[in-house]
């Protein structure tokens, strides 16, 4: 708080007297905050305090005012905000997002694209699909998000600073695998029918559950078992970086929904309806049939986890490619218990159900 | 009597057809069917309970069978259509010919692999350089893009994600048409995106561990006071920036990836100036202040084209931005030095890419010289309107910028005439020559009466 007799000396001083100073002389905000680093450094959740943490249940903030500052009468009112934080908030928002921004790396340089040794050619033509289909759907990942983004209030804006970290993020993922794709003497090959479907998604939480739990969560699944798919450290340090940042997407999606869930439990069903819709039950081709699962990538994939395409290494290929099935699936199940939807294994399809751990 | 190959050809049939009658027709009595999914069940009657009551009812996936194969005493058909991979049915049968074991398994040791095709192998696209001598900047998105896989069309053709320099697939294939309403590259091109985008990659900061937080003395209350409300006004009209320019991807169609991976570093590095200033306003001794009259926040929510949005965000917006940041008397610490600089170095990225698009939609066109007038116009007032009608935050300026309220007046003129020249300095370089003879009068107003 500004003292009085400092304030009165302001007023005294000459070409002060257009000078009004309420805003400082009773501020609407709070004031007084000495908030200090701690071992991360100065944290979103280190300044979460006071008026300033707390986000509010339900606002009428429709100005864009940022939670904690003071309002203004005469703003203006944008009328694009949500009203409940259940909307969009997710717990992990604050903590992913510094996360984020501590593991940014750059497809230029963090790669080394010099020791890209010579692949068989098969090998290096199977990647190179797999790249293109990679590049392809990423950035409708960035797409996706960002369509919501206007609608964040700035009471809840911890959703977009981590919104604008999983678009980054899906930014240099079209980037690095176009890079791969173009780095070894094949290019891109045969695009196929994308991931345009995720784009339909008309609530946030609709978006959550198509992509952050499904899509990315495969997608996720299938980069972290990119040890079997790589066939240089080349790449399989682009997958295991690129891995590192579908965790920090998936884990946002995971807890909004959770979070929704406790807190909005009676739409519990309505959230299994945008699941039934990724898992292809309501007689639409399934959106996830696409990502990671199309035929061209299926088969590309097949080439590279058997390491060709003699008959042997495709009977392997095949084979381990039921695995990263089956890995995508039970990791799914999963995510779908940790947000509450404990009931969800008994609604799978049974080509679903078939690879899970302990039906099998 | 039908042969076994036969029976399973017309089980298949039926399975196609749903028709559970004719499937029931073919099964022995003391049928067993085991389907790893569901477990087993045996008896005709709890089989045909089985079969009639699959999940995924009708909207179960339509598969394609291949011709029944022998295989010993019994017979194997494979069948692909399954998103999640191949099946295969065996059936075994008992000496009347009659189904006496159904076993579906997907992958294990009943798995059939699809025959190898590989007709993506054969996509007659461009086959580019392997990279050499990447330098320190690496592998840029410029070297990548080499040939025809560099070359941005005029109209992008394509509605899907088709990547540009891949081959696309046929029509029937393409799925849904997306939402992507920009397909003319005048409308968001710049040429300097692809540089811009790697540009931004290597000098991103990290507010949290990269500022010197431990170097902001306790300052006077009113200059803490100050300072918090000019951080307030940064939070809130960065993320007011962030937030439109991330509604906007889904409008950019694919073929301009430079263009939508630049933007992408822009709404990060808006993210982080919101993060950045929020935390500076809460670390020492002070607060947030008074938001915004939201006028110009109001007419970036309500652009109606691309073109317009940059205007009013990297053009009008960051050239202000850009003048604050760099002006001397408002840092009051190293942290303060830092988070000024950062955001100048961030924003110069932002204005170099407005200026490079907004040359090339003038060059498209030169009666988009209008549109952009018109713009320029609206922007400005709204500005104005913000500056003027924003007390706290003038007399913040004020108190931050000078050691006394007439030191301080004088060099908040000194700071609009600094924001007024950057802007017009952007402006020239984007070929909008003399436009100091048309600044909004509202503008040129708060700008000499501040």
């Amino acid at each position: 708080m500004v003292k009085a007799e400092t304030l009165e000396m302001l007023r005294r001083e000459p070409d002060a007297e257009d000078l009004d100073l309420s805003w400082i002389d009773a501020p609407a905000a709070e004031r007084g905050l000495r908030v200090t680093p701690g071992k991360r450094g100065l944290t979103l959740e280190d300044i979460s305090v006071g008026t300033y943490g707390n986000p509010p249940e339900e606002t009428r903030n429709q100005s864009g005012r940022m939670r904690g500052s003071a309002p203004r009468p005469d703003a203006q009112n944008l009328g694009a905000h949500w009203t409940f934080k259940s909307e969009s908030w997710s717990d992990s928002a604050m903590m992913i997002y510094e996360e984020a921004l501590q593991r940014q790396w750059s497809s230029a340089t963090d790669i080394p694209w010099e020791e890209m040794p010579d692949l068989d050619e098969d090998l290096e033509l199977a990647m190179s699909q797999l790249c293109t289909f990679l590049t392809q759907v990423e950035f409708i990942a960035g797409d996706v998000p960002g369509k919501f983004a206007p609608n964040v209030s700035a009471d809840h804006f911890e959703t977009g600073l981590f919104l604008a970290s999983q678009i980054m993020d899906e930014a240099r993922h079209l980037d690095v695998f176009r890079k791969r794709a173009l780095a070894n003497g094949i290019g891109l090959l045969q695009a196929g029918p994308g991931a345009v479907g995720l784009l339909t998604a008309q609530s946030f939480v609709d978006m959550t559950a198509s992509l952050h739990l499904v899509g990315e969560g495969f997608v996720q699944s299938m980069f972290r078992m990119g040890e079997l798919i790589a066939h240089s450290e080349v790449d399989k340090r682009i997958f295991r970086l690129a891995a590192q940042d579908e965790s920090r997407h998936v884990a946002f999606g995971v807890m909004h929904m959770k979070h929704l869930l406790d807190t909005e439990p009676e739409r519990k069903e309505e959230v299994h309806t945008y699941l039934d819709r990724m898992e292809g039950q309501v007689g639409s081709t399934p959106n996830q049939a696409g990502l990671t699962g199309g035929g061209d990538t299926t088969e590309a994939l097949a080439i590279l986890l058997g390491g060709g395409k003699d008959e042997k290494s495709l009977d392997e290929g095949y084979r381990k490619l039921m695995a990263v099935r089956r890995r995508q699936f039970n990791e799914y199940l999963h995510r779908l218990e940790v947000v509450g939807l404990n009931d969800r294994k008994e609604r799978l399809p049974s080509r679903i159900r078939a690879f899970l751990d302990d039906v099998a | 009597m039908a042969t076994k190959t036969e029976v399973a050809k017309q089980y298949v049939e039926f399975q196609q057809a749903r028709d559970f009658d004719g499937l029931v027709s073919l099964l022995a009595d003391d049928v067993e069917l085991s389907m790893p999914m569901a477990g087993s069940v045996s008896g005709k009657e709890a089989v045909e309970q089985r079969l009639r009551n699959q999940p995924g009812g009708d909207n179960a996936p339509k598969l394609e069978w291949a011709d029944p194969e022998e295989d010993g005493d019994d017979v194997k058909v494979s069948a692909t259509g399954a998103p999640f991979g191949p099946l295969t049915l065996k059936l075994s049968f008992n000496d009347q010919e009659q189904v006496a074991k159904i076993n579906i398994s997907i992958g294990g040791n009943g798995f059939q692999r699809p025959p190898l095709d590989m007709r993506w192998a054969n996509a007659p696209t461009e086959r580019p350089p392997r990279p050499k001598d990447l330098g320190e900047e690496g592998f840029t998105l410029r070297k990548a893009d080499s040939g025809s896989y560099g070359w941005a069309p005029d109209h992008w053709p394509y509605q899907n994600d088709t990547p540009r320099g891949a081959w696309p697939a046929k029509e029937a294939n393409r799925g849904l048409p997306a939402p992507y309403s920009i397909f003319d590259k005048h409308e968001v091109w710049a040429d300097n995106a692809a540089d811009l985008y790697e540009l931004a990659i290597r000098e991103r900061w990290i507010p949290a561990t990269e500022i010197a937080w431990g170097s902001i003395e306790p300052l006077d209350d009113h200059v803490e006071a100050a300072l918090d409300q000019i951080f307030t006004n940064i939070s809130e009209t960065q993320y007011n920036s962030n937030q439109m320019m991330l509604g906007w991807l889904e409008q950019i169609s694919y073929g301009f990836h430079e263009v939508k991976l630049y933007l992408s570093t822009q709404i990060f590095d808006q993210a982080r100036h919101l993060e950045a200033f929020r935390k500076r306003a809460l670390t020492n001794g002070g607060g947030l202040g008074v938001q915004t009259p939201g006028f110009m926040n109001r007419t970036v929510y309500a652009a109606f084209k691309f073109t317009e949005l940059v205007t009013y965000i990297n053009i009008l917006r960051g050239s202000f931005f850009l003048a604050l940041c760099e002006n001397e008397h408002l840092p009051k610490s190293e942290a303060d030095r830092q988070l000024f600089g950062n955001m100048a170095n961030d924003l110069q990225r932002h204005l170099a890419y407005g200026v490079d698009h907004l040359k090339h939609y003038i060059r498209h066109d030169p009666t988009n010289h209008s549109h952009v007038n018109t713009w320029l116009a609206r922007g400005e007032a709204m500005m104005a309107a913000d500056l003027y009608r924003d007390k706290p935050y003038r007399e913040a300026l004020i108190l931050a910028l000078g050691e006394t309220v007439k030191e301080g007046k004088a060099r908040l003129k000194e700071l609009r005439q600094a924001q007024l020249q950057k802007y017009l300095k952007t402006l020239e370089a984007a070929s909008i020559n003399n436009h100091q003879e048309s600044v909004n009068p509202a503008l040129q107003r708060v700008i000499d009466e501040p």
